[in-house]
């Protein structure tokens, strides 16, 4: 009888995916655009290191310990899984990439170092999913938001019956100088515009903001001017690399119906028929108030969706679509998943879906 | 073009060579003619298992947590780093692999371990030293000892890659206690060390091993042909997965002996003056008339830590040397062996 031995794959298996070795050099060739580069300037020189405490080089280079472990005896401070975090000085800034296991993260930040005035002006980072769903997911910390563990509202994505290899994208980019904050210096309204659904519990004061921003030009979540070509060039890209390291699907998790319009009309679909139910309503709700003689702009239709959220007596006259809720308030634990096929192999399995 | 860094995340992030050993390779390799007889062949394999907890599957199958992390809310029994377990069921015991990033160790159980009623057979271990000398080696969950003192476990060189083996062996039914019903005896003769504080019994029991054939760690009768095979076997299995030198921590001074017969070398040239005081010293007493077995070599070693030294026979005493690896503190003998020829002309400039 001839043995059969296992042969797992034992680096994927403790927790190092493929995701982490998209080299620095592709992510600043194919992720840093053309105006994040000039923002930045030439990288002129570098330092790498291995990381395991929260805090980071400088304000705002902090990493998380979402699963609170306590390390050395019980000590704060630390995280479990050790990241690699590389330091390229550039011109104008600092380009920093930080990778775990599981996530490559690339930071923009504009400034002077020495001075202390960083500020941050691109992030973009894939995320393997295959932890998702469990407390492991957790344990990477170089995330952000609470609720990946979360077997029911986070699981990894599964088609047509199968676990299938995919990657979550992020990406967020800020042109300097121009967050809500420094060009008004109202702090409230910069945290209303980061996140109105932080203002719930506070109808009233969410209903002034509300009506400020309706003003503005900014959809929620947008707190700074985004780096014109970002959007236009950083997906395509994203998705080439994580093609490269041989993963099926891309998916993300829009915070607001710009984003996921934004994602839609890239070929991205929704996971959950659920919330796609609720995506649709939304549209369909917007466009009856469209029909109804509303004029809306692209920020004021994610405002309209946030608004829904609101207390029924408080939402404005006229935009009470009087049911459909916007799902990822970026609270709670809740994401609404978009997801889009990589190759032929994921197509395929689409079909079979 | 921007210069970039080149490095290699996998490894930094921990995951290093060693750990790629495949099942297959350890069974072949590792568990010598003797030990598969044994355990019998393979009859099961379960799926391999992601570990991170303390605790094992059936008791002796423990990890430790040498760092005390207390993780999830300051709970303990976690590891920092989970490894992976691949179980093997054999007619008449198991083979069980585990591997963390650092680490890959082979366990072979006689009788059947998944009721409790196992004894290991085997143990084998090859474990990357680049961490060594900081806190972050002990974040192994494979270990028995800490490796994080900067001098004591100092690496050979940033330049050279390294495994530390480690290799114990146990013929089943041969263990004193089971033999004897004495447990201090077989504690004494696993470590002899830990009775220097009570220097009479420690005579007591001294002057019994003298008599018996057991040298000091060995509470266990050995498999013959593990100490003829599994040596060579790991050196090539190092060399093959890109690794420079091999190195071990040795116990007694007959296990010394038995690596520098395989052309090993000590890494510390204090230590080596030590041992070879030990020598000549056992030279002379048998010069003078007492002729020593191999066991009786290694005891004579460790009884030169009895104090006050006036209680070591006087035919013994050395009047100096005391053994440098005693395991009841970081302390290490090491021993190396270059594997590249890169590692022999750099260990030779360092000599």
């Amino acid at each position: 009888m001839t043995t059969q031995f296992l042969s797992p794959n034992i680096r994927e298996l403790l927790g190092v995916t493929p995701v982490c070795t998209v080299s620095d050099r592709q992510i600043w060739n194919r992720l840093v655009t053309p105006m994040t580069k000039a923002l930045l300037g030439k990288i002129l020189d570098a330092a790498v290191e291995v990381r395991e405490t929260i805090s980071g080089g400088f304000p705002g280079d902090e990493v998380t310990n979402l699963n609170d472990h306590r390390l050395y005896g019980g000590q704060d401070g630390f995280v479990r899984n050790r990241y690699v975090a590389t330091t390229y000085k550039t011109e104008n800034g600092l380009f920093i990439t930080k990778r775990d296991g599981v996530k490559f993260k690339a930071f923009g930040w504009f400034g002077d170092p020495r001075k202390g005035a960083m500020e941050l002006i691109f992030k973009g980072a894939l995320r393997d999913r295959r932890f998702d769903g469990t407390k492991q997911a957790n344990d990477s910390s170089l995330i952000d938001f609470i609720g990946y563990e979360d077997a029911a509202l986070n699981a990894p994505l599964v088609i047509a019956g199968k676990h299938v290899k995919s990657v979550e994208l992020s990406v967020y980019a800020f042109l300097p100088g121009s967050s809500v904050v420094d060009v008004s210096g109202d702090e409230e309204f910069h945290h209303f515009i980061r996140n109105p659904f932080t203002f719930l519990d506070r109808p009233e004061l969410f209903r002034q903001l509300f009506d400020r921003a309706w003003k503005t030009k900014l959809a929620p979540g947008q707190v700074s001017k985004p780096i014109p070509d970002v959007s236009k060039l950083v997906v395509p890209e994203f998705e080439l690399v994580a093609r490269g390291k041989r993963y099926d699907f891309v998916e993300n998790a829009p915070s607001h119906y710009h984003v996921a319009m934004w994602s839609k009309s890239m070929g991205y679909r929704y996971a959950d028929p659920a919330q796609e139910k609720a995506l649709d309503e939304l549209t369909a709700g917007i466009a009856r108030l469209k029909a109804s003689g509303v004029k809306l702009t692209r920020a004021q239709e994610s405002w309209v969706c946030v608004v829904q959220s609101l207390r029924a007596d408080l939402i404005p006259e006229g935009l009470n679509m009087n049911g459909p809720k916007w799902p990822q308030d970026n609270i709670g634990p809740q994401n609404l998943w978009m997801y889009k096929p990589l190759t032929e192999k994921a197509k395929a399995l689409l079909e079979k879906k | 073009m921007p210069k970039f860094n080149r490095f290699d995340v996998v490894e930094m992030l921990g995951i290093t060579p060693i750990s790629k050993v495949a099942d297959e390779e350890l069974w072949n390799k590792l568990v010598t003619p003797m030990t598969k007889g044994l355990i019998g062949p393979i009859v099961r394999s379960d799926p391999p298992v992601l570990v991170e907890t303390v605790t094992g599957k059936f008791v002796g199958d423990e990890a430790s947590n040498l760092n005390h992390h207390k993780l999830y809310g300051g709970q303990a029994g976690y590891v920092r780093y989970p490894y992976v377990r691949c179980f093997y069921k054999t007619q008449n015991g198991a083979f069980i692999v585990k591997r963390d990033g650092v680490k890959v160790e082979v366990f072979c159980w006689f009788g059947d371990v998944e009721s409790g009623k196992g004894e290991m057979i085997l143990k084998v271990g090859l474990r990357d030293r680049r961490f060594d000398g900081t806190k972050r080696a002990n974040d192994s969950a494979l270990l028995d000892y800490g490796y994080d003192d900067p001098i004591i476990h100092k690496t050979l060189s940033p330049n050279l890659k390294s495994v530390e083996i480690s290799i114990y062996s146990f013929m089943p039914g041969s263990r004193i206690v089971d033999a004897t019903g004495d447990e201090e005896y077989d504690r004494f003769i696993k470590n002899p060390f830990t009775f220097l504080d009570r220097s009479e019994l420690f005579l007591t029991y001294f002057r019994r091993a003298w008599n018996g054939k057991r040298a000091p760690g060995q509470y266990c009768s050995s498999i013959a042909d593990v100490s003829k095979l599994v040596l060579p076997a790991i050196e090539a299995m190092a060399r093959a997965h890109g690794y420079d030198a091999c190195e071990g921590a040795v116990s007694h001074y007959h296990v010394a002996r038995w690596f520098m017969s395989s052309g090993y070398q000590f890494t510390n040239a204090p230590q080596a003056e030590v041992v070879a005081q030990f020598t000549t010293g056992l030279e002379k007493i048998r010069h003078d008339g007492t002729p020593l077995t191999r066991p009786q070599q290694s005891w004579v070693c460790v009884i030169q830590s009895l104090r006050p030294v006036d209680l070591i026979p006087a035919s013994f005493n050395l009047s100096g040397p005391v053994w440098p690896q005693t395991n009841l503190d970081n302390a290490c003998l090491w021993v190396n062996k270059p594997l590249t020829d890169k590692a022999k002309a750099l260990l030779a400039k360092i000599a």
